[in-house]
């Protein structure tokens, strides 16, 4: 919710500095988010979808999701929020249509619901009984993005916090690319 | 011009796609387990063989973030013990640190590779986010037993704590019902916290020692959960708890069965 709110006092605040005073149709515009988005995997949800906000320079990008995994990869249907931020470099234009952006290094914060996880340790634990929660997850992708016409498709290798601190405590039993897993996404750009 | 894109993405995608053991991860939180009732298998496992008076079995426990230890382990186990030498290994539980199915299945691949057949029960750990339906899938039942000879062995979930100590773990009446249909000379209890620890319900700690400690064929009640070793009668009456260590300081516990008697032994690797 509160991460709703930043979105839109961004958006709000880049109103007030186009300082455009008869145009509705331009506040809508800024309001709208840049690209309307759908991902395969990628430890955010068996699908995934959302919208983006990209920088005028194009180089951020932010991003909110839902995810969802259905009851036969979970005991109950997992449902979860993401938001995404990522920095885009490497941009590449291949003829009047075409555009590649090799680089897109993202961070993404995933938020599970339902009782069965914790984001606070419930009271029955003592503090620090768990060093972790269960419904909160913190990602970190790699990818590139490809954008034809008003369209676009990207993939992402992708760790999360907990992957990653068990690659650290046995590096030498689990392999680098254990670590590791892809998503996939189609990217609509609605400007 | 765009056939070089192609190209590039093509590359792209085969490096990628072998880059990556398991490619696609739908959630942490995700129920994909590897492989199905791998307690049940190994109990099938374990009736094919012809049982003997005099038998051993190995026990481990809290392997959860040990994976190095756990390929030593396997190594070591393999190296060290004929295969007549050894009946079956235990687990005490926690398999996972996260009750995550990506840990479940690195323990998977891990143990795959024992020669011995291998039945763990449920530890706190591995009851954390979906993990306990994943148990359920990749294991079996939480509370289940097999015999070997005139030996049984009751398994079950004892982490009370998780439930925030409502009363139904470990689940006594099942208990209960399974000593008392008991016809085994020997019987050997596991399970995850030992009833010495402030994580055993403590509404049902004097029951659960009294219910065993009532059985006159009860040989060993074995744990793990506080990582380190212990091994004495905690309640003074003349039943023997064991604490299995935690797998992560190179530690695992061999018992040898000897008719009605036990011996206890500490091993290292």
């Amino acid at each position: 919710m509160r991460c709703f709110a930043i979105l839109i006092l961004i958006s709000l605040h880049l109103n007030v500095l186009a300082n455009e005073p008869d145009s509705t149709q331009r506040i809508i515009d800024r309001l709208l988010p840049n690209n309307v988005v759908l991902q395969f995997a990628g430890n955010i949800g068996m699908f995934s979808t959302g919208v983006r906000y990209v920088t005028p320079n194009k180089h951020w990008k932010g991003g909110i999701m839902y995810g969802f995994v259905p009851a036969r990869y979970a005991d109950d249907p997992i449902h979860s929020l993401t938001l995404k931020g990522q920095y885009s470099g490497f941009h590449r234009e291949y003829g009047a249509d075409t555009k590649v952006e090799w680089l897109n290094v993202g961070i993404w914060y995933n938020s599970s619901f339902g009782s069965k996880y914790f984001k606070k340790l419930p009271g029955y634990y003592d503090s620090g009984y768990y060093y972790f929660t269960t419904a909160l997850n913190v990602g970190l992708t790699l990818g590139s993005e490809l954008k034809y016409k008003k369209w676009g498709i990207y993939y992402e290798l992708g760790t999360t916090d907990k992957r990653t601190i068990n690659y650290i405590k046995s590096a030498k039993a689990i392999t680098w690319h254990e670590m590791w897993n892809i998503g996939l996404g189609v990217v609509y750009h609605l400007k | 011009m765009y056939y070089r894109i192609y190209v590039l993405l093509l590359f792209f995608t085969a490096f990628f796609f072998s880059a990556c053991k398991r490619n696609f991860q739908y959630s942490v939180l995700e129920v994909r387990p590897l492989d199905r009732e791998i307690n049940q298998k190994s109990i099938a496992e374990i009736n094919q063989l012809s049982p003997k008076d005099t038998f051993s079995f190995l026990i481990m426990s809290d392997s959860q973030v040990a994976y190095k230890p756990l390929e030593s382990f396997v190594r070591h186990v393999n190296k060290t013990y004929a295969k007549d030498s050894v009946a079956f290994i235990l687990h005490a539980g926690d398999f996972t640190d996260y009750g995550a199915n990506f840990e479940y299945n690195l323990y998977y691949e891990l143990t795959e590779k024992l020669n011995f057949p291998v039945v763990g029960c449920i530890g706190n750990h591995d009851m954390l986010g979906n993990g306990q339906e994943i148990y359920r899938k990749f294991f079996g039942p939480e509370n289940f037993t097999f015999t070997y000879g005139a030996n049984r062995f009751i398994l079950f979930n004892n982490n009370g704590r998780e439930v925030g100590f409502n009363g139904t773990l470990p689940d006594l009446s099942w208990l209960n019902t399974e000593i008392l249909n008991a016809r085994e000379d020997n019987l050997f209890f596991i399970s995850h916290v030992p009833p010495m620890s402030d994580d055993f319900d403590p509404a049902l700690r004097d029951d659960f020692v009294d219910l065993l400690a009532a059985n006159k064929s009860t040989r060993l009640s074995i744990h793990g959960h506080t990582h380190s070793f212990e091994y004495g009668e905690f309640f003074n009456d003349g039943v023997p708890y064991l604490v299995v260590p935690t797998l992560l300081k190179k530690e695992y516990v061999k018992v040898t069965v000897f008719g009605n008697e036990i011996l206890v032994q500490q091993k290292y690797f």
